[in-house]
């Protein structure tokens, strides 16, 4: 459905994405994350058609999307801080996603509003962080959409609201296929509904996998110095830090009954590194 | 079963365990459907394509089996094939751990047996 290959953009000399590939994504949900100011968002607003790259190809169900309306109406991004009409209040901003999107769904969007305790007549202009994400998100999951693209769908949204979120797209998914991108900075708790993660870092697409066998990877190791030594010699060890003759270090490994026995054998300590620490760590090795 | 799914497995492998724990504890009987795809999905939020791969790893090891259409149910046998397996990591998941903590500190197997007799008949 989404295709992009040796892609660049930018102005200047400095290309803000580089020569960036990946495999072809189809129906589902895909994770994206990336630290602040990797690309993500640039990314987006190629697939969207609001720019055009420099090099290479964007293509959305075999087409260019930038100006191409009939491409861009399979698409529904919404943008972090969308930008609405100072004018609009919630109503007519659900008004414009029903004109706007073929399959859009107004009975949902409605048991949203309700989900998300947002007042129909309140201007968008008025809206909290939070009950702006929230509005972005209902004509996100309204809008059944073919692609639907939310970045940063929970910014300003308490645990509750964004728990509820990982459920309602889950479900709209499944009842609707479809594709959705998701960035966010809460990796953690989206991961166990999506089906992959795509990380970009440095311009370029560092990981591109099912998040099932990311999630396996990155484990912590404390015990004895030397010890520790052997058993990571050869190994990509990610951090490390010292306490007497104890040594803790984060090893790029999977977290499976191979590094359980030799953590026991050895007398170590084990733990799964969580995704977003692990994350973090492969980025920062990168720079 | 579990309330939640947690980071010691593989979403998928905790899926696997789920199923494997009600066999053993009796929750689900041999020729019984096991929970759906759907029904797990729901109840742990999860990814379907998640659930459905911790399922057919079950498949692959021949403890459920699908009937085209209806569902997936156990396996005849599966419970003792787990058991037998249980067993086998007995050893090495409590009794090794058991002595190596006597041993730090410094107690005796003698010890550790007269503990063992002693919290049996409480």
């Amino acid at each position: 459905m989404i295709r992009v290959k040796n892609v660049t953009y930018g102005y200047g000399e400095e290309p803000i994405l580089k020569d960036i590939s990946f495999k072809e994504i189809e129906n589902g949900i895909t994770a994206v994350w990336g630290r602040n100011g990797a690309g993500k968002t640039t990314l987006m607003k190629l697939l969207a058609g609001h720019d055009k790259p420099n090099k290479g190809i964007v293509e959305i169900m075999g087409a260019a999307p930038y100006n191409r309306a009939e491409v861009v109406q399979s698409v529904c991004y919404m943008q972090e801080n969308h930008p609405f009409s100072s004018i609009w209040n919630v109503k007519d901003s659900l008004r414009f996603g029903q004109y706007y999107y073929s399959n859009w769904d107004m009975d949902m969007a409605n048991r949203l509003l309700k989900i998300f305790k947002l007042d129909e007549k309140k201007k968008i202009s008025k809206l909290s962080k939070g009950m702006k994400s929230a509005l972005q998100f209902i004509i996100g999951i309204s809008s059944n959409a073919k692609i639907t693209i939310l970045d940063e769908p929970s910014n300003g949204l308490d645990a509750n609201m964004r728990k509820k979120m990982y459920k309602i797209i889950r479900e709209s998914q499944e009842q609707h296929p479809r594709l959705f991108l998701v960035s966010t900075h809460h990796i953690e708790e989206i991961q166990q509904i999506c089906d992959s993660i795509l990380v970009i870092h440095d311009k370029e697409v560092f990981i591109h996998e099912p998040i099932d066998e990311i999630r396996e990877y990155g484990i912590w190791l404390v015990g004895d110095k030397n010890k520790i030594e052997k058993v990571t010699d050869g190994q990509y060890v990610l951090e490390a830090s010292e306490l007497g003759s104890r040594l803790k270090v984060m090893v790029d490994v999977p977290f499976n009954e191979k590094w359980k026995e030799i953590a026991s054998f050895h007398g170590l300590s084990i733990e799964k590194v969580k995704l977003q620490d692990y994350l973090l760590n492969r980025t920062e090795e990168a720079e | 079963m579990k309330p939640i799914l947690d980071e010691s497995l593989p979403i998928f492998q905790q899926i696997a365990q789920i199923v494997i724990n009600d066999i053993v504890e009796g929750h689900l009987t041999e020729g019984e459907k096991v929970p759906s795809e759907n029904e797990l999905s729901n109840f742990y939020n999860i990814n379907r394509a998640t659930v459905r791969k911790g399922l057919q790893t079950l498949v692959d090891e021949e403890i459920i089996y699908k009937k085209r259409g209806i569902g997936m149910f156990v396996m005849e046998g599966a419970k003792t094939k787990l058991l037998d397996e249980r067993k086998k990591q007995y050893r090495k998941e409590y009794i090794l751990p058991l002595l190596e903590e006597a041993k730090r500190l410094g107690m005796s197997v003698e010890t550790v047996m007269k503990l063992i007799k002693e919290e049996e008949k409480k």
